[in-house]
């Protein structure tokens, strides 16, 4: 069943490989377009996110200045600056992947609506446009982590977090654009949530330095899973195999969200264009 | 429309070709949610009385490469539902259908366009969109640019253009990717008189190339002109299919059968007020519209007669017989 739904996705962007990538850079046009300083809004707004909340932690309640993280039972004390960099910038591209990813098919309806479009390629173009930010973005944060922390070949694990978070929330917009395309309630509650969502992920604190069990419950939260992981790979110098339980509750996550998005697509497919 | 496509050659249809849009069985409904607490609702458990419109009835339906098809019937009748399948926007529920060639529809012309692109990097997203090769567009290119007559301003932002602009642009695109199949509607309006000429030249030209045309109006005498063949739809079912004359007169037959009916219901509901009623100013409004609406009546049952006549003879004259129609043929 899933492999009859999956063929019907995977036909979808077959022969439409080169489209995927114009079409993703022309979504970067039409955000940043007719704005004088174009693409440079696209550092601004989140360096001025990072500018308010470090301004808050570090300046205004003035103890949270650091960050102490127990890693191979050892303390590293990180500058919360540093420490929130480096949660932030996943962070960024998991907001905009999860609240924008699910408006996506209303906000393209003239694709489904006037012509014969493969509509699945939507959410992968504008999530590839959200990568190229992304990817630029991680580049500056790469900069200043060398800079105040140093290099490491633990870095390359860039190379599997990005790959799977771009994958892990394409698989959500499988299941979220489709629902919101049939029903605004449904967005409006994505929005909600994620506003919230926010405060229970460790983006400006330690997941793991919670009282028992809550440091347990995070690990449900998929989000810390990438906000935590990109700090293995360039602060805790970890791989993401050795906190085994973090990397099998993913894992698990992953594989329902990836038969859940497959099965969401293609029960609402062919009724969106009846409702949009 | 009508003058252009008065005698035009036409290749041959091929009768024992492969049909190049075949309906089998096709239905379409669509559910109407009463709220948007209900639609909400459906995403999750099946609605138990939903509310649902047939637009399309068991529509089975052969068209052959060169053929030119003209789709009549009034407001709601599943024409545009019936063209939306063939363009692959829509999907049925029951029933298969296949079509095979590339469908160019000048019917949203400006679908797809992205505004902050110029005229030009547009032109190259469509092609995209429609699944053409870089190789394919370049030369179809400079075709796009002289045809839309933009000037300068194809190489400018296309949500500077006006509506008309970005209509000849549409249309200069739809026009010259070669379809196979293409898709008409009536209400197609571009630009002003000169630039309208020259689309109804342009499609005259793509049509004598010998494409599969489907043509929809609710103008009997336009489809005439250009369609050998024509289908009347009424509540998504195909009522008739043959010879677009033949189609016509049994389209207008109807039509006028319908209104007939309607014309009488509300003759018999104005006598009963009058017989009735105890408002002298009902009564008195109610007489005065009455003789109206019988002269309608008379007109029509004449009118009709015409239709039913001028169908006979029709059918005699082609056929032998009045009892055959061109839908066994």
């Amino acid at each position: 069943m899933v492999i009859v739904f999956l063929r019907d996705i995977i036909n979808e962007h077959k022969d439409f490989g080169k489209q995927i990538f114009v079409l993703a850079k022309t979504e970067l046009i039409k955000t940043y377009k007719g704005a004088a300083i174009g693409p440079f809004w696209a550092v601004v707004k989140p360096a001025f996110t990072l500018f308010v909340y470090w301004f808050a932690f570090s300046i205004g309640i003035k103890k949270l200045g650091h960050v102490d993280v127990l890693i191979h039972d050892h303390v590293l004390s990180f500058d919360r600056f540093l420490f929130m960099l480096v949660g932030f910038i996943p962070w960024f591209f998991i907001s905009e992947s999860i609240t924008k990813g699910a408006k996506e098919i209303r906000l393209n309806r003239q694709y489904v609506t006037k012509i014969n479009f493969p509509v699945s390629t939507i959410m992968t173009f504008t999530s590839i446009a959200r990568l190229y930010v992304h990817l630029a973005l991680s580049l500056i944060m790469y900069v200043i982590v060398s800079l105040m922390w140093g290099t490491s070949w633990y870095n390359l694990q860039i190379f599997f977090y990005m790959p799977l978070m771009f994958l892990f929330f394409l698989f959500l917009s499988w299941s979220t654009a489709p629902m919101c395309a049939f029903s605004r309630d449904m967005e409006n509650a994505i929005v909600s949530i994620m506003s919230g969502i926010f405060w229970l992920t460790g983006v400006i604190y330690n997941s793991y330095d919670l009282p028992a069990p809550l440091d347990k419950i995070m690990l449900f939260n998929p989000i810390n899973f990438f906000v935590n992981g990109y700090r293995n790979a360039f602060l805790y110098n970890r791989f993401f195999f050795e906190f085994k339980t973090e990397f099998f509750i993913f894992l698990a996550e992953f594989i329902v969200l990836f038969f859940l998005g497959v099965y969401n697509y293609n029960r609402l497919r062919k009724k969106i264009p009846d409702v949009l | 429309m009508s003058e252009f496509f008065e005698n035009m050659d036409r290749v041959e249809v091929d009768m024992d070709s492969k049909p190049v849009i075949k309906f089998d069985n096709v239905c379409k409904t669509y559910t109407l949610y009463k709220s948007d607490q209900e639609r909400f609702r459906a995403l999750f458990i099946k609605p138990k009385h939903p509310t649902l419109h047939r637009a399309l009835d068991h529509v089975s339906l052969e068209i052959r490469k060169g053929e030119a098809v003209g789709i009549m019937g009034d407001n709601g009748c599943g024409k545009s539902t019936l063209l939306k399948t063939v363009t692959g926007v829509n999907f049925p529920d029951e029933g298969t259908v296949e079509v095979h060639g590339m469908v160019a529809a000048l019917l949203e012309l400006t679908a797809g366009f992205s505004i902050d692109m110029t005229g030009r990097e547009n032109i190259y997203l469509k092609g995209y969109i429609l699944g053409l090769t870089d190789d394919e567009i370049k030369v179809i290119e400079e075709r796009v640019v002289d045809f839309a007559e933009l000037g300068d301003y194809i190489d400018q932002p296309v949500r500077t253009y006006s509506s008309g602009m970005k209509m000849r642009l549409g249309f200069a695109i739809n026009v010259n990717i070669s379809p196979d199949i293409l898709v008409v509607d009536e209400a197609l309006a571009v630009g002003d008189a000169a630039f309208k000429a020259k689309c109804k030249n342009k499609i005259r030209e793509i049509i004598e190339t010998g494409v599969t045309v489907l043509f929809v109006s609710h103008n009997a005498a336009q489809v005439e002109e250009i369609c050998e063949r024509a289908i009347y739809m009424k509540k998504g079912q195909i009522i008739f299919d043959g010879p677009t004359p033949e189609t016509r007169l049994v389209y207008i037959t109807d039509k006028r059968e319908m209104q007939i009916e309607r014309r009488k219901k509300r003759i018999a509901q104005l006598e009963k007020l009058i017989a009735t009623s105890d408002n002298e100013e009902d009564i008195e409004a109610a007489k005065n519209v009455l003789p109206k609406h019988q002269k309608r009546l008379e007109q029509f049952e004449a009118e009709l007669a015409q239709y039913t006549e001028d169908l006979k003879n029709y059918r005699i004259e082609k056929y032998g017989s009045a009892d055959k129609t061109g839908f066994d043929q």
